[in-house]
Order: structure tokens, then C-alpha cells, then sequence
């Protein structure tokens, strides 16, 4: 075979035992071999190293090619075309869609990178009434979802969406999903409220489900960043909430951020809620978010590796990896038809996910409401009224993502936070590689150990 | 590589992936049976609120 070469989407991470799982990432096409293969694969040495048939079947699946880049490049491009067509099929048949209500921009705590502070005036404005609630899923909601969805997920945030200023509206929105199966809500709070709004959540329907708290490392690094508006510590606070969420049988996702030089904090806290018994209690989700500065090539290989180590320990102790990535157990499981990849990061730009703010503006990113002129769309006298960054929202993906093209993690990816790419790099049509890359290599890494163990 | 530490982690995977047959030294993990088309699965977590929390689960039954 003439011109043959590694594929520019081929991926590899080590799963020890001497073995490495390549993944490519436009075949999809997983495959356990050689650690050593892997290296001279990934060094492009001449291929003497392989057998004739496993040569053949390397091409077969796509981890070697026999197309230029350029080409390759081409053939990728219509995949992600077809992905396209195909995706929005799907989703217009499964009609789920995703509403988060803004209950207030004010929060109780003054967090050190919180993207929200340059809402200083926006905060002062009332939170959500309850009878703007009302009037949203009488007059509103028909206009913003017109085929009505089969599933409704609702997100309570903010600001601090659990104040209990907030009550009479989340009283409403706890009404209307009482009254649907189809629905589920979840918030996202800094739990320091929660006593006395703990009749507000629990495990039946018409009650706030999910409920995701923060921790920002160990308690020095947690009391270092996330501190009340007067300056109090919140570490204590937040983990006396998590235990009582467990009682009240609500579903908890621990998010643990990750500063650049702090893992020693991470591990910590893993070692700390590990000892509470509340790391792999079978109500709590685990999972690491990097925060939004954080970018792994900041990370030297050293402290990659400690990164991946206490991964792969979270993993093992909770039996589910530490992210957001579940998909990745499907990609593993594929023995017939391949599951549709990512062509876009989130929601944001799609006619089934919304945010919308207490004076009705609709915003496409949670890290954007409260911008009016992030604004997607409204409600000038009553009428749905989008504007041109829905559009421009909708046209983020892989084929408008130069850089994503050529990535070999693109299907596992999707290009980033929009939000966050124009923040750093001035458009939304670019990429946030963040810490992906290596969330999506650990995660395929911690399933496939998994699924080794059960065996 | 040393083939009794690849022998061992072969076995383990090919214990679920009752299809698999090794070519060489190279174990084939997933997509066996047919490498083409796509299912209506769609990997992505726009459905999963802030900050991607995991999807909350639907037990009963939608209108």
C-alpha cells in the first residue's frame, strides 16, 4: 500500500498493561493496541513495525489513511455535513427541549471569577415575579417551542437562584411541572440558602430534582474564592447543604473546579469528601471543571499526569468518571450503528434551548444573560422577536470552526464554549480548546477501565 | 510490549465483546458488526442545563 500514514484524527491514550486505545475521530472506530504501536504511530515511523493484516485492518478503521491531509480534510467535511442533516432530524422527532429561567441577577456571594460581576447594574433589577411566570408558560412558551416538546428540562439559575426573594416565583414553576411527567428541574446553586428553601426540593415530581453545587478545591482554596458579598467563608456552608440535599433524596451534582497550579486543592478535596463519605454516595455526581482561564496547555506534563491520575482515582472510587462526557461509555458500547458525534459544543444557537431573564430578554448562553446586546431575542408587546445573533449562534459548528475541522477530537468535542471563544479570541467562530482534549481522552480512558473491571 | 499484560487486558475487554476477534496484536473494541450509518443516539449535552450537569433522568411517562 502506497502513501500510507497515520490518520490526522487519529487519537490515543494510554490504558495501561502495556496497551493503548487509538480512537479516531472521524471513523469513531475504537481500537486496544500496542502502547508501543501507538508511539510509532504517533511518531510517524515508517509502519515495518505492523503485520500485513494489521496493517489492512488499521486502514479499515480509519487509523491509517491513504488520503493527502488535504483530502482527508475534504472527506471530514462531509461527514460532519451529513452528521448535520442527520442531527437535526433526530432532534426535531425527539422534541426535548431546554429552558432556564434567570430567577435574579443578585447573588449572596462575591466569588474572585465570577463572570457575572460586570452585572453590577443588571443585579440591582428585580428578580422574576411570579406572575411574569405565569404569564411565560401561557403566552410565551407556545411562541418559543411551537411543537411541543415531549420533554421539558427546566434550570433554575441566576445570581443565586435559591434566595428566597426567588420563592414565589419557583413556587409557580414548581406548579407547572407538577402537573407534567415531561418535565424535570434542576438548579444550579451555591447551596447557602438551602435551609430555608429545602421544601422547595426533593425527589417527586413538582419538586426542584437536581440540584448542582460548586466546590472550588480544598476548604483554604473554596473560603480563598467563593466568599459571601460581606466576606464571610462558604466551604462549611456548602458541604452541611450537600448533606442535606442527600437527605431530602435530591440528586447532587458536586462540580469541583480546577485551577491552573492547584490540583494539590483538588486532590484534597477528593481526600476530604472521600473521608465524609460523600464522593461516592449513590446520590452525588462527581465531576471536575476546569474553570474558564484554565487552559491545558498551561498544564506541564507533570501536572498533566497528576491530573490523570486523580481522574482516573475519582473514576474508580465513584465508578463514573469525574465530567460531563457520559456519551463517551457510547462510543465504547457501538457494535452496529455509530451514535451521532458532536458537531456543536451546547445548545446555544438551536431551537430547543433557551435562557430566559426576569424582564423576558432570551439569551442563548448562561454567561451571556444579563448582556443585552448578547440579547438572542424577546417579547416586544407579547410577540417572539428574535434577533440576528440567534442566526449567527445557529452557524456555529465544525464546518464553520476552521480549527475544529482539523481537530482530531472534533466529534468528541464540538468546538468549545462560543461564549468563551469571543471572549478570548474576539468570535464565536473559533475554537476553546479549554481542558477538552484531555476530559475526553480520561473519560473514554476511566470507561474503558471500567468496563474492563466488571468483566 | 509484553504479551502476557496485553494478554490479560485482551482478555478482559473480549469477555463483553463477545464479537471481537484480534488481528495481530490489535483487539477491535467497538463497531464490529457494521461500520456504517448512524443511529438516532446523539452524543451532546445541550439538554443538560448549566454547566453541562448529567442529564436528570425522565421515569415517568411524557404527555
Amino acid at each position: 500500500m502506497k502513501n500510507l500514514r497515520a490518520s490526522s484524527y487519529l487519537n490515543q491514550v494510554d490504558v495501561g498493561n502495556g496497551t493503548t486505545l487509538l480512537y479516531n475521530g472521524s471513523t469513531l472506530c475504537i481500537d486496544l493496541v500496542p502502547t508501543e504501536y501507538a508511539r510509532m504511530l504517533s511518531e510517524g515511523h515508517d509502519l515495518f513495525f505492523l503485520l500485513p493484516e494489521e496493517k489492512q485492518h488499521l486502514l479499515n478503521r480509519g487509523h491509517l489513511t491513504t488520503l493527502t491531509p488535504k483530502r482527508e480534510l475534504e472527506e471530514f467535511r462531509k461527514l460532519v455535513s451529513l452528521i448535520l442533516e442527520k442531527r437535526a432530524r433526530v432532534d426535531s422527532k425527539q422534541r426535548i427541549a431546554n429552558l432556564c429561567f434567570i430567577l435574579t441577577y443578585t447573588c449572596n456571594l462575591s466569588c474572585s471569577y465570577c463572570y457575572q460581576h460586570s452585572l453590577a447594574d443588571t443585579a440591582t433589577a428585580s428578580p422574576m415575579s411570579g406572575e411574569f411566570v405565569e404569564r411565560f408558560f401561557s403566552d410565551y412558551f407556545p411562541q418559543l417551542f411551537p411543537r411541543k416538546p415531549k420533554k421539558l428540562l427546566l434550570t433554575l439559575f441566576g445570581g443565586e437562584p435559591l434566595l428566597p426573594s426567588n420563592r414565589e416565583a419557583i413556587a409557580r414553576i414548581l406548579a407547572y411541572a407538577k402537573r407534567r411527567s415531561s418535565v424535570r428541574i434542576s438548579v444550579a446553586t451555591n447551596a447557602t440558602t438551602l435551609p430555608d428553601m429545602a421544601d422547595l426540593i426533593g425527589p417527586l415530581q413538582g419538586k426542584i430534582q437536581n440540584v448542582q453545587v460548586t466546590l472550588d478545591g480544598d476548604r483554604p482554596l473554596h473560603d480563598e474564592n467563593r466568599i459571601s458579598v460581606s466576606g464571610q467563608p462558604t466551604f462549611d456552608t456548602t458541604i452541611a447543604a450537600v448533606r442535606q440535599l442527600i437527605e431530602l433524596q435530591a440528586r447532587v451534582s458536586l462540580r469541583m473546579h480546577i485551577h491552573h497550579g492547584r490540583l494539590e486543592s483538588a486532590r484534597n478535596l477528593v481526600d476530604y469528601l472521600e473521608k465524609e463519605k460523600i464522593l461516592s454516595h449513590p446520590q452525588v455526581d462527581v465531576y471536575f471543571s476546569p474553570i474558564n482561564t484554565f487552559d491545558s496547555e498551561q498544564n506541564s506534563p507533570a501536572e498533566a499526569a497528576l491530573f490523570g491520575g486523580l481522574f482516573q482515582e475519582v473514576a474508580a472510587k465513584t465508578n463514573r468518571p469525574p465530567s460531563n462526557l457520559d456519551f463517551m461509555s457510547r462510543f465504547l458500547d457501538m457494535q452496529e450503528k455509530k451514535i451521532l458525534p458532536k458537531v456543536r459544543f451546547c445548545g446555544t444557537g438551536g431551537d430547543n434551548f433557551y435562557i430566559v431573564d426576569p424582564v423576558g430578554d432570551i439569551y442563548g448562553c448562561y454567561e451571556e444573560a444579563g448582556h443585552r446586546d448578547r440579547r438572542v431575542g424577546s417579547f416586544p408587546n407579547g410577540k417572539l422577536q428574535f434577533r440576528a445573533l440567534q442566526k449567527s449562534y445557529s452557524k456555529r459548528h465544525l464546518l464553520h470552526l476552521p480549527e475544529c475541522i482539523r481537530c482530531s477530537a472534533a466529534l468528541f468535542c464540538g468546538g468549545g464554549c462560543p461564549s468563551e471563544a469571543r471572549l478570548q479570541k474576539g468570535t464565536i467562530f473559533t475554537s476553546h480548546c479549554h481542558q477538552n482534549k484531555e476530559f475526553v481522552a480520561q473519560t473514554l480512558k476511566a470507561f474503558f477501565l471500567r468496563k474492563e473491571v466488571r468483566t | 510490549m509484553k504479551k502476557t499484560r496485553m494478554t490479560e487486558a485482551v482478555v478482559g475487554v473480549a469477555a463483553v465483546m463477545t464479537l471481537s476477534v484480534m488481528v495481530g496484536q490489535i483487539l477491535p473494541v467497538n463497531l464490529l458488526a457494521d461500520n456504517s450509518g448512524f443511529s438516532t443516539i446523539a452524543a451532546a449535552e445541550e439538554c443538560c442545563g448549566p454547566y453541562a450537569q448529567p442529564c436528570p433522568e425522565f421515569k415517568g411517562t411524557a404527555e
